[in-house]
């Protein structure tokens, strides 16, 4: 039984892929299992400022930042 | 003070703050002694650029990052302002820095 308010990397990855279809997404945890490290390369950013492809992470990971994820390390990229 | 008018307060103080100052960090911690390594990489990105910066505490308040997140739609902290813009957190400001971007913002370029 995993422990409350936990969240593996394959379960975020899943959401950013759900959010991005078609992105690549690689995550990771780092110094413990609440910090997260992800590269997401995505179509959808094209056009985009950085802010505004960060948004689109965030967005897709509502309500477990802060909460099940202490800290995310994202870099984002385009995907030609 | 209803919560209403406490709410206000802190999204009034935001905008004057980030407007009446050219680079405002909200961060975990004070200037010199953050409580978290993200707020820590920026400040040492802007000690190595000499950047003269402001800090506000987040931790002195719950309301502080409640109402900032929703005003910025940013979930996390650090949250960097440059001329009254929002910029973004650690990463962001790390990736500008490396690539020389920040630097020109900042006219240090």
């Amino acid at each position: 039984m995993r422990e409350p308010n936990t969240v593996s990397p394959s379960e975020v990855r899943q959401r950013i892929e759900y959010a991005l279809p078609g992105a690549e997404v690689k995550v990771e945890t780092f110094r413990g299992d609440d910090h997260f490290q992800a590269e997401v390369r995505a179509e959808q950013f094209r056009g985009k400022s950085l802010v505004q492809q960060h948004r689109l992470v965030y967005e897709a990971l509502d309500g477990l930042l802060g909460d099940a994820m202490h800290a995310l390390a994202l870099k984002t990229k385009i995907k030609e | 003070m209803t919560d209403a008018a406490k709410a206000t307060n802190w999204l009034d103080t935001f905008k004057k703050e980030t407007a009446e100052n050219r680079v405002f960090l909200y961060a975990k911690g004070e200037k010199g002694a953050p409580a978290c390594g993200f707020s820590n990489q920026v400040m040492q990105i802007f000690g190595v650029l000499g950047v003269d910066y402001q800090v506000r505490n987040i931790l002195m308040d719950p309301l502080i990052r409640q109402e900032l997140s929703v005003w910025t739609q940013w979930p996390t902290i650090p949250q960097v302002f440059i001329d009254g813009e929002f910029v973004g957190g650690c990463d962001i400001v790390t990736e500008m820095y490396e690539s020389g971007e920040l630097q020109k913002k900042l006219g240090l370029t």
